[in-house]
């Protein structure tokens, strides 16, 4: 009994151990490729088309909600103590360096995460991935140095895009919902707002496009045995991304806190 | 025809590989020197395919041997290994065409990239390529997925001579066609080894075309190579695998069935 769970305890040490390892080797191996042309710039822009165009409603949706959430709640708070003018900071805040990047790259992740590891995933299983080698291209260059350039430049760039849409939609509740004076809105909006905020969520931003597209090829160029092995792949990409994302914010937050 | 002292073009030396308890190849050991063409006969599972993507490197074999024009593949660092697969061309058993890319690009795809031809120059090869396999240009445009399972093996192996490379991998290239078919790419194997001068390796188990395209043929049984000689001598082979492989399609005789009572009743 005790050395039976000594032994599953030993086994699961081992394999995470082994996957760490082998994780560290593949972000070692895809840094490397990365400075290193040449590049496939026709691969680079299609993912960029995919990757950064397409996310753009979805991260659009995530990003006007919560503005609009936000500034009702922080009314229904702040109207209890008469701090109602401190709305449009909270607001601003709180998505450009906070919610916009982490909840933009949560959306990001469940999409391009999952469909770059099914994508690969099955490259892999049907061979397409030894094929490109005997075609004289290396798979990591055609397949994942596009990917991950491509989500590391789109990804704060939706973010950009995420703050102002959440801002707009705090805009929006706030003046036409709550009352609140529109030009009053747009002064305490930036009167706040130090360029920082907006840099130290493009840098999470950066962060994360990095993560998503490293899991999503992680998980889809070690996938294996068939159309399970691939389902298997995507549910591991999206679901270690969004974790990594969620720690990596932490880590982020408090070493750009220290500054 | 072997000249002595010449250095083969791919000689394979001890090579062993399991997959945990499978110990596919326990041994494996020959040359094929540059313009010949070997065939690899065996029984399904016995480790053909695993065999020619260990020369790839597309498998790492446990321990061995493996030496292009004389240098050994396994030590190599990456970027060199790269460098010798240039020379391959490879059609896979499953065929392995790229469903994202149309029948063009997949046959163009080296020449796109590495070449870096316009695209229509590739597409006039590609077009030039399919002509060989049988294929028109009624397929050019169309996406791998579109295409019969005979049509995306002849799509694979206009992807895999499309750049004239040096060495030539077959892994099964007549299988699912029909008999003419068979015959259109069993020449066309031949005319890339005697015209072109490459070094090929098919695998099969058409006995047929096996004699036809190959100049040495070795039978694979168990991990080890327990035949191996020149296609004419093949018939001859005193091995009693080799006899039971080449008469195996002798099926016993087949029972009479009885005549259905409802066929009978009508006529
Ligand atoms: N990636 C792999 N992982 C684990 N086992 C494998 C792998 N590839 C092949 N095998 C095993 O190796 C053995 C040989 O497989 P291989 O594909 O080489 O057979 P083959 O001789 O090509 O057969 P066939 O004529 O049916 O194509 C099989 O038992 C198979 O289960
Ligand atoms: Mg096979």
């Amino acid at each position: 009994m005790i050395v039976s769970t000594v032994v599953t305890v030993g086994e699961a040490t081992l394999r995470f151990i082994n996957t760490l390892g082998s994780l560290c080797l593949f972000i070692l191996k895809v840094t490397s490729y990365c400075f290193r042309p040449p590049y496939y710039w026709r691969q680079i822009l299609l993912e960029l088309y995919k990757i950064g165009y397409l996310s753009l409603p979805v991260v659009g949706l995530t990003a006007i909600f919560t503005g609009m959430v936000l500034a009702l709640q922080s009314y229904t708070g702040f109207s209890r103590f008469s701090a109602e003018s401190a709305i449009a900071t909270v607001v601003v805040l709180s998505i450009t360096r906070e919610l916009g990047p982490v909840l933009g790259g949560l959306m990001v992740a469940g999409r391009v995460g999952a469909s770059i590891a099914a994508e690969i995933g099955t490259m892999r299983v049907t061979e397409q991935i030894d094929a490109l080698a005997t075609l004289s291209t290396n798979p990591f260059k055609y397949l994942v140095v596009p990917r991950i350039i491509a989500s590391v430049i789109s990804l704060p760039l939706l973010v950009l895009c995420a703050d102002a849409i959440g801002v707009l939609g705090g805009y929006i509740v706030s003046v036409h919902k709550l009352g609140f004076n529109s030009a009053l809105y747009i002064e305490q909006t930036f009167k706040y707002l130090k360029a920082e905020d907006v840099r130290s969520g493009l840098i999470k931003a950066v962060v994360f496009g990095f993560v998503i597209a490293l899991f999503g090829c992680y998980q889809g160029y070690f996938s294996k045995g068939g159309a399970q092995g691939v389902g298997r792949a995507t549910t591991n990409a999206v679901v270690s991304s969004s974790i990594a994302i969620l720690i990596l914010n932490y880590v982020l937050t408090s070493i750009l806190f220290d500054q | 025809m072997k000249k002595t002292g010449a250095i083969p073009k791919i000689e394979v030396k001890d090579l062993y590989k399991s997959f945990g308890g499978n110990h596919v190849l326990q041994g494996v050991s020959f040359q094929v020197m540059k313009g010949e063409s070997l065939v690899v006969l065996g029984g399904s599972g016995s480790g053909k395919s695993v065999l020619l993507k260990c020369i790839l490197g597309l498998i790492q074999p446990d321990r061995g041997s493996i030496k292009i024009d004389g240098k050994e593949v396994l030590s190599m660092s990456e970027s060199e290994r790269d460098e010798v697969l240039t020379q391959f061309g490879m059609l896979f058993q499953g065929g392995a065409l790229f469903d994202s890319l149309p029948v063009w690009k997949n046959v163009g795809f080296e020449l796109m990239y590495t070449k870096k031809f316009s695209d229509k120059k590739v597409k006039s090869v590609a077009l030039q390529k399919l002509k060989a396999v049988g294929l028109g240009a009624s397929v050019l445009d169309l996406s791998p997925s579109e295409l019969s399972g005979g049509m995306q093996k002849r799509v694979g192996l206009a992807r895999a001579i499309a750049s004239d490379p040096e060495i030539l991998f077959f892994d099964e290239p007549t299988t699912g066609l029909d008999p003419i078919m068979c015959g259109v790419i069993d020449n066309l194997i031949n005319k890339c080894v005697d015209d072109l001068g490459a070094t090929a390796i098919s695998i099969t188990h058409d006995i047929e075309s096996a004699k036809f395209i190959a100049d040495k043929i070795a039978m694979l049984k168990e991990g080890k190579i327990v035949w191996m000689g020149p296609a004419e001598n093949l018939d001859r082979a005193k091995n009693t695998f080799v006899q039971k492989f080449i008469t195996g399609h002798m099926h016993p005789k087949r029972v009479e069935r009885k005549p259905l009572v409802a066929a009978k009743k009508r006529s």
